[in-house]
Parts: structure tokens; sequence; C-alpha cells
């Protein structure tokens, strides 16, 4: 028997102006749970497509148990024994968990399945991995995490020994990732060999045996996880080691007041009052984070602030001119930079092409446009060579539609874009969900280089982390109002966390 | 030289309509088998008919003047993504207010023509004015209010010419014309092809420019692709659907006031048979590029005229185009299908 269930030998996969992976060399032994580790766009997701069969690479070797194999469908992996869990579910959410897990193989004759058999196999494999999971439910009526397990269901009914998971746990809730973590040791118990793709590094640290860390498309190393540190992963997905704690920044005064929202007050169609009195200031050179649970009135604020959702009372005043009657484009035209919390839905218009999107609310301005009418395409092919290399976009060119882009690149699009109109407010939401450490730090970075260049800067993050480490007054929201305002400097984690509760207990202890 | 990744993309979408279109015929030429005709006579009395000689030529590139500004039409109010189902009713009435134009408004030379045809671009807008407003205003679906004005339009023509505007003779039409409401022959008898050429092609061209090196085409191709995004960065997106169905419904007005003006002279009530509708498919086929609309268009244009010969000639009945021009939707709409097999063989 070999010892190893995967060898890499040389892969290499070119796209039209990049190398995706360059000559990766890892091996994978039967039985562990091996990490995988790399900034967004490093390469992973093209290594693991190849290995499960959905492109086909360049160069190199595939060896799966000792035998070298070539895979020009995820069929032939299957048949290998390599299973897939997406981040994104493939599921029918009509069916049943049963009739999701059997498409394609289903028991029975051809003309009549055994829906009895079915279910009693599917059943079978959810109490054997303790699963917990009814497999007669309609896969719609089940949570994320729940659809999560109807996801290994499947792959383990096609028999698979090594199993592949596609960042699993950027779509879990933060208390639910100990459960999953969980069931990865259950199957590694069964003697299953799972390669986990993450750039969570505290559950890497956590579950795996082996991290093998790629960066740029070329393989930084693999560390066996006794002898290795989070520090030292990091220093190789990055290149160089990342201040996690507050950042530093420019020693300004906060100017005067940019943002003021007095006693606003917002119902949603449904009828509940999602802000009840809001008020908030933001200054000139200072970064207001605003902490709290996610649904306390964040989206309903934010919407209210760029004008998609119209208050029922009180004032939005921007430079002391109430923003409240004025359209989006009006406000954008005063000054104001949106970083909406979905690029690919809210920011972006994935078919275009990135120096379009660079422009996209902006197009219209003289620096783009002549009379407003005609567009300008030097200025803006200029315009976006120029963010590109000022914000490190990594891109083949500038043509590309900004969907071929990685999360990483399509968020420093938007980012770019934003701060490019000299606004005078910034407001970012979720800047960095989803994004490795790299770009995120340099989206934080750009925070702060707004902050240092006198303007205002909301941002608007579940990650208390973040918060803290980028603002420099943090305001608690909670059930429509700001509870409290604090200096971020000296604030501490735990009494934030009891204020974004509800509690007064943070205050006084 | 390597190819851009965009350009390889055009390619193949042209590959895939070039299928789409092949697969129809082999299918059609099955059909044709089975009613115990000669397909490979048919298609070449189909190509005769349409290209045979000069003559069949232009009266080819005639009467695909209206399809190809139907095409386009659809096109302009796709790339909005509102679905102007309603062409043929704006074409119909646009037909109508040319016609009215060209014969009760007499005005001096050149400006009589002008206004004739600037009349039936009217017509079309304000047909489409009535959907694009419910849209604006109330949410109601465009696809709904389109194809539902499509039946009040053609009664009301209907009425139009049958009843207050009917012309002189039993024919279901008006009196035909003034001579200056109509538009020159650009060729000698006994070649049939008019000034609406010119203006189609203008037409496209003019679109063309508009959706790709203007801001307004920026933005409505942006609301196309993304409604939230643009709402999100400012855009005002229920304004440039309703700017997109308006220009279609002008562009369905202009072909219906060219084939009063230019190939009736006069208004025939029905006189459209079903122009509109042949924009979907036209425009779906040519993937809404202005340019390529003008060759499927034509495609269309070459069924059309040229059924009468195969009908005359082999005996197919000229519905068989209509048979065809259904199988090309259908294989059109099976584009992933025909892109799977395709990427499967690199």
């Amino acid at each position: 028997m070999a010892e190893y269930a995967i060898e890499l030998k040389g892969i290499t996969k070119r796209f039209p102006g990049v190398v995706a992976n360059n000559n990766i060399t890892f091996s994978v032994r039967k039985g562990e749970i091996h990490a995988l580790a790399g900034e967004n766009g490093a390469g992973k997701s093209t290594l693991m497509n190849i290995l499960f069969g959905l492109l086909v690479p360049d160069e190199g070797q595939i060896i799966i148990n000792g035998k070298e194999e070539k895979f020009s469908s995820p069929r032939d992996s299957n048949r290998a024994g390599i299973g897939m869990v997406h981040q994104h579910f493939m599921l029918i959410p009509k069916l049943s968990v049963m009739e999701n897990v059997i498409i394609g193989q289903e028991p029975g004759t051809s003309l009549k399945i055994d829906r009895k058999k079915a279910v009693e196999e599917v059943q079978a494999i959810s109490d054997k991995y303790e699963l917990n999971i009814d497999v007669t439910k309609k896969v719609g009526e089940l949570s994320v995490p729940e659809q999560q397990r109807v996801e290994i269901i499947k792959v383990l009914y096609r028999q698979a020994d090594i199993l592949i998971f596609d960042e699993p746990t950027a779509v879990l809730p933060p208390h639910l990732i100990d459960e999953f973590c969980d069931i990865l040791l259950s199957l590694k118990e069964k003697g299953k060999t799972i390669i986990f793709i993450s750039h969570k590094l505290a559950e890497v640290m956590k579950v795996s045996d082996h991290v093998t860390v790629i960066r740029r498309g070329e393989v930084i190393g693999t560390r066996a996880i006794c002898d290795t540190s989070i520090d030292e992963i990091t220093r190789m997905m990055v290149g160089h080691s990342v201040d996690t704690g507050r950042k530093s920044r420019a020693d300004i005064k906060p100017g005067k007041e940019v943002l003021s929202i007095k006693d606003l007050h917002y119902t949603n169609v449904e009828g509940n009052e999602k802000l009840k009195g809001l008020d908030l200031s933001v200054h000139e050179g200072e970064i207001v984070g605003i902490a709290g649970v996610d649904g306390n009135g964040q989206e309903e604020m934010e919407k209210c602030i760029l004008g998609l959702f119209k208050p029922d009372s009180g004032q939005i005043l921007f430079n002391g001119e109430d923003m409240i009657g004025h359209t989006v484009k009006e406000r954008r035209d005063m000054g104001l930079g949106y970083v909406a919390e979905d690029r690919q839905k809210e920011s972006l218009v994935l078919q275009y092409s990135v120096a379009y999107n660079l422009i996209l609310g902006q197009h219209y301005l003289p620096a783009y446009s002549k009379h407003g009418f005609w567009l300008k395409k030097d200025a803006i092919n200029e315009n976006a060579e120029k963010l590109a290399k000022d914000y490190d976009i990594r891109l083949a060119n500038i043509q590309v539609a900004a969907g071929t882009l990685s999360g990483g690149n399509q968020q420093k699009i938007v980012i770019a874009r934003e701060a490019n109109n000299d606004p005078k407010l910034y407001v970012a939401i979720q800047p960095t969900r989803g994004l490795d450490i790299g770009a995120s730090d340099s989206v934080q970075d750009t925070l702060i280089r707004l902050r240092n260049e006198n303007k205002a800067v909301l941002l608007i993050s579940m990650e208390l982390d973040e918060i803290l480490a980028v603002s420099d007054k943090i305001a608690v929201i909670f059930d429509g109002k700001i509870v409290a305002v604090v200096d971020a400097a000296t604030a501490d984690k735990e009494s934030l966390g009891y204020l974004m509760l509800g509690s007064k207990k943070g205050g006084n202890e | 030289m390597t190819i851009s990744s965009k350009q390889k993309d055009i390619l193949q979408q042209f590959l895939i309509s070039f299928i789409a279109v092949l697969l129809s015929l082999i299918v059609g030429a099955v059909i044709i088998l089975a009613m115990g005709y000669n397909p490979i006579s048919a298609y070449g009395a189909l190509i005769k008919g349409s290209m045979g000689s000069l003559v069949s030529l232009t009266m080819t590139l005639k009467t695909s003047v209206p399809l190809i500004l139907a095409g386009l039409a659809v096109a302009v109010a796709f790339k909005s993504s509102a679905f102007n189902i309603g062409v043929e009713g704006q074409l119909m009435f646009g037909g109508l207010c040319a016609g009215l134009v060209g014969i009760y408004v007499p005005l001096p030379g050149p400006l009589h023509l002008a206004a004739t045809i600037l009349a039936g671009m009217l017509g079309g807008a304000l047909i489409a004015f009535f959907p694009a407003i419910l849209n604006s205003s109330c949410n109601v679906s465009v696809v709904i209010s389109t194809i539902m004005l499509n039946y009040v339009v053609q009664f009301f023509v209907q009425y139009c010419v049958m009843g207050p505007f009917h012309g002189a003779t039993s024919a279901p039409a008006t009196d035909p014309l003034l001579a200056s409401a109509t538009l020159p022959n650009i060729l000698p008898s006994p070649y049939q092809l008019n000034l609406g050429f010119i203006l189609m092609i203008l037409a496209v061209v003019l679109i063309y420019i508009y959706m790709n090196k203007t801001t307004k085409g920026y933005e409505m191709t942006a609301v196309g692709l993304n409604r939230t995004a643009s709402e999100f960065s400012g855009i005002n997106v229920k304004k440039n659907m309703f700017m997109a169905l308006l220009i279609s419904g002008a562009i369905a007005g202009l072909a219906g006031g060219i084939e009063i003006s230019g190939s009736l002279k006069r208004m025939v009530n029905g006189f459209s048979s079903g122009y509109g509708f042949s924009g979907i498919p036209i425009a779906l086929m040519a993937r809404n590029n202005p340019f390529a609309i003008i060759l499927t268009g034509f495609f269309f244009g070459m069924m059309r005229s040229g059924s009468f010969l195969m009908q005359a000639t082999v005996g197919v009945s000229s519905d068989m185009v209509g048979i065809i021009q259904g199988l090309v939707v259908v294989f059109i709409c099976l584009e992933n299908l025909i892109r799977y097999y395709m990427n499967r063989r690199k």
C-alpha cells in the first residue's frame, strides 16, 4: 500500500497572462487532514479544480494511491475516490436530502428509483458519521450548516476516500465552526483523507496534521502543525509579517463635523421599526467604527445614508446640509464614497471590464466623459492603469472582466474607485469580509490613509477585531440606536461585547 | 499575435449561433424529407429565390430592412434588461402614423418625407411609452404589458384602416401616400431598394455608437447587467429602462414607417405579418450586437423572400420557414449545451 493518498508533482497551469500554478509539488498522507493555506488568488482553487478534474494541468503528474491518474472531468476523479465539498453548495432546494444525494447514482432499476433503499443508505451514512441529518427533509428547509453536511453526505455516498473542502468555514457563523471541526476529525477517525482549504489560521491549527502554504501560484512550504505557529504560517502566506494589533496612524486632531445623524427613525415594509432615534457623528480625520451584532439597524442606517431608504423622521446632515430628499447620485456628487457590503451584487458589474468598473458612478464626470455624453476611453484606461498600480490590483490587463478576478482583487477595485473621487465621507461596510490577510491589510491601510488625509471615515463591520484595529472612535449600535461611543484606543473587547448585547454592565465594570 | 479572451468570446458566440442555424436547417431537412420532398432542392430554391439574381437579392435586402430594425429594437431594450415583446405593435402603430402624415399632412418637399418617417418613430415610441411609464411608476412587468398592448394596437390599427381612414378601393388599406412622402428608390428599376435601407444602416451605426461610446449607453448596459450595483452607484435604473423602451419603440416605429413609406406606399391592415416577433430571435441570434443583427436579420429576410420560390417550384409550403425559424430559437436556447460540447472537445 502506498503511503500517500495524493502526490502532486510539478503541476503547472497557465491562464492568459497569469501562471496560476507554477511547478506545484506536495503530498498528502493517507488518513490525515492536510490544510492548504494561501491568500485569495494564490492559486488554491485552481489547484483543487485540477485535482477534481475540472481543469487539466499544462504540466505535471497527479498520483493517487500510488497510481498516476489523468483526470479530464469530475467523473474521473470520482472514480479515483476524490470528492469535493464546494464553497457554494450545489443542491436543489425543492428536493429532499436523499434525492439530492443520490442524483446521478440512483439505486433501483433504470425506470424506477428504489426510494426505500435510497433513504436507508443515505440515512446510514448520516448516522455513521454523526452528521445528524433527517434525509427525508427538503434541502430548502435546512440551515446553511446542515446543507453543508448534506454536501458531505453526497461525497461520502459516492464512496470518496479523499475529501476536498473548499473554504468550508466561510459560510458558517463563528459559534458553529467548532462543530464543523469535530466533523472533520470524525471523518479522519473513520479513515478518510482530507484536504482542507482555508485562510482562517485558527481552524487550520486546530484540526490539521500538516499545512501546505501557497503564494502567488507556488508552494512556499509544508509544515507539520506541531512544528509551526500562526505567525510562521502568516509570514509564509503573505511574504512578510503582518501587524495584527492596532493600526498605527498619524497624530491628527479631528476636524469639523462631516456627517451628523440626528434622531433617525426608519420603519421597514414589514412594519418593524429598525431605527429608533439613531444619533451619530463623524468628523474629518477620524474613523468611526460601528460595532454591533448583525441586524441591529446597521443595514437600515447604511441605506438611509446612501439614499436607498427614506427615513420616517430625523436628519442626516452632510457638511451641514440635509441629505434626505437627495438622490443617490446627488449624495455621491456631494462627496460620499460608499463601499457596499456585497461587492459582487452591489458594487461591481462583473461582466464589465476592470476599467469600466473603476468609473461606475463617476462615468459622467468631466474626467471620463466629454459633455457628460461621450466616454473618454483613453482617460478611462489611464485611470484604470493608475489605480491598478496604486492599489496593487493583480490582473492580466485592465480590459478583463471584473468577474474573472479573485475576491480580494475585486474588492480592491471597489475600494480604489470609491476613494478616487475625493470623498468627504467614506463609508465602508464589511470591507474585508472574505478577504485573506494580505488583501484585508491593504484595505484597512487605505482606510487609515484616507483618515490621515483628513477625510471622515465610517466603518461598519461585524468583526470586532477589525473595528478595534482600525477605528479612532467606536460607536456601539444596539436595537436601532447608538448606545455608546467610546475611544478605540482604550476600549476593551469584553465591555464592548456587553454593550453590543444591550447590557449596561459594560460601562460600569 | 495572440487573440484576446474577449475576441475569443465573440468568436465562440458566433460559432454557437452558426451551429444553431446549421442544426435547425438539418432538422428542417428531416421534416421536409418526412413530408416527401427533397430538402436539397427545397433549400436550393430558398437560396435561389432570395439570392439567385440581383433582382431577388435586392428584394431580399428590402425585406430584411424591417426585420433588422425590429431586431435592433428588441436588442436595445434587452440591453437594459427590459424585454420588449411589443415591437410588433409599436411597428404597426408607427406604420399607421407614418401613413396618416404621408396622406393628410402635405408639407413642402423633403420636409414631408422627414415628417412622415419621424411620425412613424414617434408613433412607435408612443406605444412603448405606456409600458415604460407603467413599469417605472407602478413596477408593472414590461413583458406582460408589451405583449398585451400588441393586441390593443392590432385592433385599433384595424379599426383605423377599415374605418375612418379606409381608402377608395375595397382593399383593406388607406389611400396611397402622397408622392412627396414616399422613400425614393436608391437603385434604378427593376431593382427595388429604397432609401429605407440607408436609414436602417444609419440606425444600426447610431445605436452601436450610442451603446458603446456614450455615458448613456454605459448606464443602460450597466443597468441590464447588474441593477443593484447600478442603483448603489447612483444610476437611475427606472429612468434608464424607460429610455431604453422609448428608443426601442422609436426604432420599431421607424421600421413600420419605412415599410409603409418605402415598400407599400399606403397603410395596409396587417402589413407587418410578424416582423416584430421575428425581431426577438434575430436579436437573440446576434446576441444583441447591432452589426451582427444585420447578418441575422438578413438571414431571416432570405427565408421570407425565398420561401415563395420554394413553394412554387418544389411544393414545400412557405410556412416551412416559420418552422425553421422556430427551430433556430430552440437551438439558440440550447446555447449552454452547444457550449458544453464545444468545450469538451478541447
